[in-house]
């Protein structure tokens, strides 16, 4: 299961995480749900702490915290929100059904493992979409409600309004 | 660090094996004796999990006790230089608070803590043994995977390949015509050398050329011509092709004799060598008689017999890929031909050719000819599945396939064990050095970038040996292959480790990665 039709609460959410990832820290506190853990994505890689904070209603939250995310002749690893937030998927892509220990935690390994090659090579092999260079059309269909009741509560959402 | 964490961690790094901890230390196999190594310590042999130190008369078990005595340290240091170290292997991190570091054996800085187990090792409990192997595995699998694209790098792209084929059928109809034309019996025309075993490699650079070889077989006995008229024959035909080609479309190649066949040159792109010969009716099947300017004997050889032993060498993995490929593509085996196959000991031979290339760039006349690489190479292939096993066992394994005849150091043709390919070395002695040598670097290089954790180390690491370029087109061809993977759904991450490739049981599923930092 990692899709349901209804808002999971923070409680099965942190189950969830508890039960896939065992080794890694859940606690929820005036309703904010907070992951601490350790990804290596894959068996050549280095190892991430990795928090995830996620409040109902809301994107989850990721940042790497160690080792700190490296730059490339300048330039800054793609696919990021400033605060270097992870973005991980389009707005409208996770919503609050979804079993973040399915979703949230596989993308970021999958995030970091291109991360990684794109160190490496300069190329991000992951796909994805960027608002101002290629407003993808599933971007903008998809997204433009979400989006709109979203900016009233995140100000940084604002600053990816498809143009 | 509890007593009990301590203890679980000493488990671990116990089991790394000792030619791994070697190798990080720096020291250096001994090249006439893979299971020597020279530390400063002094010459040390390593059998199994033992060792023995010829300098200190001391030997002793286990990765711990070697560091011991490679350090002169106590056990708790060398456990915690293993852990640090060699933590990649094991799944072994360090806390985060930690910044000191014992990387360099030469340093004496002492730390405080210690390394402590993985938080997500426990994936990989089951044994000590275990843990080692399953770990250690991932690690080679997705080694293997890298540098299997870093061949797909290095072969000959399809398009050249094509070409390269359409002209071998063009210089053989012209030749086998003109035979025909003049009353001759019908030649054959085949390839041999490396485009018949499927190793070609890509020119170091832009600039060189591919070598394509071809056999021009003519139906003749040896009484009735002679090396001069049979090579003179030869070039009358290609002489007459260039013509042709000239006033056809003005895209001619240039011809040039050598010193046993004559070379047709395109465009820079590849260059042709036409070897004409004869059927050698007295050796085995296969066998043909070749000319050669400098030599008034006919010379002696056995192109399509050398393959086939080749082939031979690699025949269980052959027909296990064959068959696999045929199950994905529902076809008969018979339907599939042997060179859609390409198996771990041709890859590894393409490798092995690409860092020959490299580390003997200014030292062309010493290197060691590909020849003498692939008959030791498949002299050493055991049907290794994985292409990162195979290539560090054919390294270490190599060596030992030069033989000795009288003093004489001997690379026989695997069809003419009279014939030794390796019979410039007893004039130039340096060139049998500088091939065991170079076959110990190999190792230590492969090794080396599996001391090494992230894959822009790794990629850097291996850059180093077999061409950064070539590396990195390879990472990118792995993220390209990892992108596809997720989206058709057979990406999967492990529970615990939150690892991707480990044969993990979550399936990642479609997103599409969003957003920018240059947006804000």
């Amino acid at each position: 299961m990692w899709k349901t039709h209804k808002t999971l609460n923070l409680a099965v959410q942190a189950a969830h995480l508890g039960k896939r990832f065992p080794d890694a820290h859940v606690d929820i506190k005036r309703s904010q749900l907070t992951w601490r853990g350790r990804v290596t994505p894959s068996p050549l890689s280095d190892t991430y702490l990795v928090r995830v904070t996620y409040k109902i209603g809301r994107r989850p939250d990721v940042k790497v915290l160690e080792p700190a995310l490296e730059s490339r002749d300048g330039e800054k690893p793609p696919h990021l929100f400033p605060g270097e937030r992870l973005c991980l998927c389009l707005p409208g892509e996770w919503d609050g059904g979804m079993v973040m220990a399915d979703t949230t935690i596989p993308w970021i390994a999958e995030w970091l493992l291109h991360y990684e090659i794109w160190l490496a090579t300069g190329e991000w092999c992951g796909g994805g979409v960027h608002p101002s260079i290629t407003p993808g059309r599933k971007a903008h269909n998809d997204s433009a409600a979400e989006l709109k009741r979203r900016r009233r509560s995140r100000p940084w959402d604002a600053q990816h309004r498809p143009r | 660090m509890t007593r009990d964490d301590f203890r679980r961690q000493a488990d671990l790094v116990r089991e790394i094996p000792l030619e791994v901890v070697l190798t990080s230390w720096g020291a250096a196999r001994d090249p006439r004796d893979t299971s020597r190594w020279r530390t400063e310590r002094g010459p040390l042999s390593v059998n199994g999990t033992k060792f023995f130190s010829w300098q200190a008369r001391h030997g002793g078990g286990g990765a711990i006790d070697l560091v011991m005595h490679l350090g002169g340290w106590d056990a708790r240091r060398a456990i915690r230089w293993l852990g640090r170290q060699l933590g990649g292997h094991l799944a072994v991190a360090n806390p985060p608070a930690d910044n000191q570091s014992d990387a360099d054996p030469a340093s004496n800085s002492r730390s405080t803590s210690s390394p402590t187990l993985h938080p997500n090792s426990h994936h990989f409990t089951r044994s000590s043994q275990g843990r080692y192997t399953m770990a250690n595995e991932a690690q080679r699998q997705q080694m293997s995977r890298l540098l299997e694209h870093a061949v797909q790098i290095l072969d000959i792209p399809d398009a050249l390949y094509e070409e390269a084929v359409a002209k071998h059928e063009e210089v053989g109809n012209w030749l086998e015509d003109h035979d025909v034309l003049q009353g001759r019996r019908p030649p054959e025309i085949y390839p041999q050398g490396s485009f018949r075993l499927g190793t070609v490699i890509r020119p170091l650079t832009d600039k060189d050329e591919y070598d394509i070889d071809l056999v021009y077989l003519r139906d003749i006995k040896k009484g009735s011509t002679n090396q001069e008229r049979l090579k003179q024959e030869a070039g009358d035909h290609l002489k007459a092709y260039v013509a042709h080609t000239e006033k056809a479309n003005g895209d001619a190649p240039k011809l040039e004799e050598g010193r046993r066949c004559w070379t047709l040159t395109f465009n820079g792109r590849f260059h042709m060598d036409v070897l004409p010969a004869i059927p050698d009716a007295e050796g085995l099947p296969g066998s043909i008689l070749i000319t050669d300017c400098d030599l008034r004997e006919w010379q002696h050889s056995n192109p399509i017999g050398y393959a086939e032993w080749f082939k031979l060498r690699m025949r269980t993995i052959l027909l296990e890929k064959r068959a696999a490929l045929a199950a994905s593509l529902r076809a008969s085996q018979e339907d599939v031909p042997d060179w859609k196959v390409k198996t771990p000991l041709q890859r590894a031979v393409q490798l092995l050719k690409r860092h020959r290339d490299l580390h003997f760039q200014n030292d062309h006349d010493d290197r060691p000819v590909s020849i003498i690489i692939t008959i030791l190479a498949a002299k050493a292939y055991n049907n290794q599945a994985d292409l990162y096993d195979a290539v560090i066992a054919l390294v270490r394994d190599m060596a030992k396939y030069i033989e000795y005849r009288e003093g004489v150091p001997w690379v026989p043709n695997p069809v003419n064990p009279k014939e030794n390919f390796a019979d410039k070395w007893q004039k130039h002695p340096q060139r049998e050095k500088k091939c065991r040598e170079w076959l110990t670097k190999v190792e230590h290089d492969l090794i080396g970038a599996m001391s090494v954790t992230g894959i822009p180390k790794v990629v850097e690491a291996l850059g180093r040996s077999m061409g950064k370029n070539t590396m990195t087109k390879a990472a990118e061809l792995f993220g390209r292959e990892l992108q596809l993977q997720r989206v058709s759904g057979g990406l999967t991450i492990a529970v615990g480790s939150g690892m991707l490739l480990a044969g993990g049981n979550i399936k990642v599923k479609d997103h599409t990665f969003f957003g920018n930092v240059e947006d804000a």
